[in-house]
């Protein structure tokens, strides 16, 4: 009993790396030459997509691969995404909607039709972001967040538009017949974005959507940028490396009854503070760590919540440090950032934003920063040479005894001024 | 004004159901005149999806399989436009705006296929977006209905975008899951029986918003309306029953009508309701 439990929780998936996950197929960027426009093992095939470089990865019917395993096969010359009507190919690259999901759990490959072996149907009323929607031999898509307006965003590999997409404007109706689905080794797992975990940015232009709500860290307060300025609520933690010097841009949207403020530091400290507003900065940083804080604003209460974070950055990216014994992301020994010094300097962010306090400003120029963890990656799985059943997946659908009868239950709507 | 109305025996029905002052024209279209996939084990069917509505009541739906924008005019014959792949569509006048967030891409095309002007996309456009027009400048609407600076329509062409690069929700919608109950604009709409509810703004005009809400669970069961803000009409959009349900269905005219894409099993009605 104790090793199964072990186990179990040895191959659990947090919340929050299936969500990062589905952000990587999301935003990953991809170019494919005149190599992947065909196929070698079908004549008749066709990719839907041209010679140039794209965000987010294909639709392949079938396919079940992370962005780096799909990244290898375009090199190798496979074709660019599929779609039924080529056929059941293994010379393709991308994602279906299940191989999507089963990737973004960390799931053995299971079709729409096979997802039961796997998940317990839940009630709607209890989803939670990285609980999925699944219609039996149909489709499948991974919940992400339910806006102020009451409409689920989700995450999807699509034959429409053809990728794997953020949806945010379908609503319910597009899940109609659908089944709210639980992964059974999901769980809540310890957050990141903390100082000592925080969310490594590897690549850019960057987009995140996540949550200040119950954030694991709620360490800064306030901020040299803007010191009279209550950021007491929970705060997300980002870095990156820049090796050399650019322009960073960062954009933050949140929704109404939700106030989330961008910081750049140099440090996971508010002394380190470079620049700061409601939604957006522009500044020079670099070269050296640069730390993004999303924090969130107090004002008589707190204001915590979603937002969609956007950032560029022109200079270039440095390497992820990591520890070079173990290969694992190397643990912060000074999350304040007061031994070391590399520095980011030169700000010029934009005005102040609702929430009070002075745009940008010098402090934190040549403020020391801390060696930093990096948050890595999992290690993959390799899963190259997917099986022709994989690939034409089929089941045995869901057992009769799942499923209530379908009831129009009779709703008023009312409109009153 | 309170209004009451009972959804559930509309919602079956195949025809959108009109309360109100509104009044409802069909224009059918058959399979054959789009790219059409059936359904098949693991992909639901793929069919043309309702993107936008532009002047005169011009539908711009996208077909997905031949990768063509459809201009269905009111009781004319479709017009076929080779895009390639895309993520959305407006019109900007008579012109059509098309988003390639893939390939981060913005294309201004005449209505007759020419290439006006090809812009790329600002790195900080989020993913998920939808384009929201508003005279000459275009913004994209990200999925908690802000608005981010995109572009400018000068004459023939497409320019860099001015103003902030974000701006706020102009008309935030709150579903209150607790009181069952959704406000917009001043007014509030009751679900009383609704175990998930969610509003959106058609096309970011304030005239037209559409309710989902979800009736029934495991599975879901989810009813759909259209409503005017003002409380003057409401349509009881019907779901489609069989394997091929759009994405996107609705939108609305610069002058106010609502445009739905109604699927059948041999052929797509685009159903017209005006103020």
């Amino acid at each position: 009993m104790i090793i199964t439990l072990l186990l179990s929780a040895a191959f659990a998936t947090e919340r929050e790396t299936a969500l990062d996950h589905a952000a990587w197929f999301t935003t990953h960027q991809w170019t494919m030459s005149s190599d992947n426009i065909t196929a070698t093992c079908s004549s008749s095939y066709e990719s839907q997509y041209s010679p140039g470089t794209y965000t987010a990865l294909p639709y392949d019917w079938g396919g079940y691969m992370y962005p780096d395993e799909f990244d290898d096969q375009i090199d190798e010359g496979y074709g660019a995404g599929s779609h039924s009507w080529h056929g059941v190919l293994s010379c393709t690259a991308g994602v279906d909607c299940s191989g999507f999901l089963s990737r973004t759990w960390e799931a053995p490959h299971n079709s729409t039709s096979t997802f039961y072996n796997i998940t317990s149907e839940i009630s709607v009323s209890s989803i939670q972001r990285a609980d999925a929607f699944n219609k039996a031999s149909s489709h499948c898509v991974l919940f992400a967040h339910e806006t102020d307006a009451g409409v689920p965003i989700f995450y999807e590999a699509a034959g429409t538009p053809d990728k794997v997409r953020l949806n945010g404007d379908s609503g319910w109706s597009y899940l109609n017949g659908y089944e709210a689905i639980r992964y059974e080794d999901i769980e809540d797992g310890p957050e990141t974005g903390t100082a000592s975990e925080p969310i490594a940015i590897t690549g850019f232009p960057y987009t995140d959507l996540r949550w200040t709500a119950g954030a694991a860290s709620d360490d800064i307060d306030s901020y040299s940028c803007a010191p009279s300025t209550d950021e007491s609520g929970p705060e997300m933690l980002y870095t990156f490396q820049a090796a050399t010097a650019g322009t960073l841009e960062v954009v933050v949207s949140d929704e109404s009854g939700v106030d989330i403020d961008v910081h750049v530091m140099t440090a996971p400290s508010g002394d380190a503070c470079l620049a700061r507003d409601d939604t957006s900065v522009s500044l020079t940083v670099g070269p050296g760590d640069v730390w993004l804080s999303l924090d969130t604003y107090v004002g008589g209460r707190e204001y915590p919540g979603p937002y969609l974070l956007t950032a560029t950055f022109t200079g270039e990216l440095g390497e992820p440090r990591s520890d070079p014994d173990t290969g694992e992301p190397a643990q912060d020994s000074d999350p304040q950032g007061e031994d070391t010094d590399t520095a980011a300097v030169d700000t010029d962010a934009t005005g102040d934003g609702p929430s009070g306090g002075p745009g940008g400003g010098p402090g934190g120029q040549d403020t020391p920063s801390g060696a930093v963890s990096m948050w890595a990656r999992t290690p993959l799985e390799d899963t190259r040479g997917c099986s022709a059943a994989a690939r034409a997946p089929s089941g045995p659908g869901l057992p009769d005894s799942g499923w209530l009868a379908l009831l129009a239950v009779g709703a008023i709507f009312s409109r009153r001024k | 004004m309170l209004l009451a109305m009972s959804l559930s025996a509309a919602a079956m029905a195949a025809a959108p159901v009109v309360s109100g002052d509104g009044q409802l024209r069909t224009q059918r279209v058959p399979l054959e005149a789009v790219g059409f996939a059936h359904a098949v084990e693991e992909r639901p069917a793929m069919g043309p999806e309702l993107y936008a509505a532009g002047p005169a009541g011009v539908a711009a739906l996208y077909d997905p399989v031949r990768r063509e924008v459809v201009l269905v005019a009111d009781g004319a014959a479709p017009e076929r436009l080779s895009v390639g792949r895309l993520d959305d569509v407006a019109f900007a006048g008579d012109a059509l705006l098309l988003l390639d967030e893939s390939g981060r891409l913005l294309t201004l095309m005449s209505a007759s296929g020419e290439v006006l002007d090809v812009l790329p996309l600002p790195g900080l456009v989020p993913p998920g977006c939808r384009l929201a027009v508003d005279g000459a400048e275009v913004r994209a609407r990200d999925v908690f209905g802000n608005l981010h600076r995109l572009a400018e329509v000068t004459g023939q062409g497409l320019s860099e975008g001015a103003g902030p690069a974000l701006v706020e929700n102009p008309s935030p919608i709150q579903w209150d899951a607790e009181a069952r109950v959704m406000r917009f604009d001043g007014g509030e709409l009751a679900l009383t029986d609704a175990l998930k509810a969610g509003g959106q703004w058609l096309d970011g005009a304030r005239g037209w918003l559409v309710v989902d809400a979800v009736v029934g669970d495991m599975p879901l069961v989810v009813e759909r309306r259209a409503l005017r803000a003002d409380g003057s009409m409401s349509v009881t959009v019907p779901l489609a029953q069989g394997a091929w349900a759009p994405g996107r269905d609705a939108a609305v005219s610069p002058d106010g009508t609502l445009l739905l894409l109604l699927p059948g099993d041999d052929a797509f009605s685009i159903g017209r309701i005006s103020p």
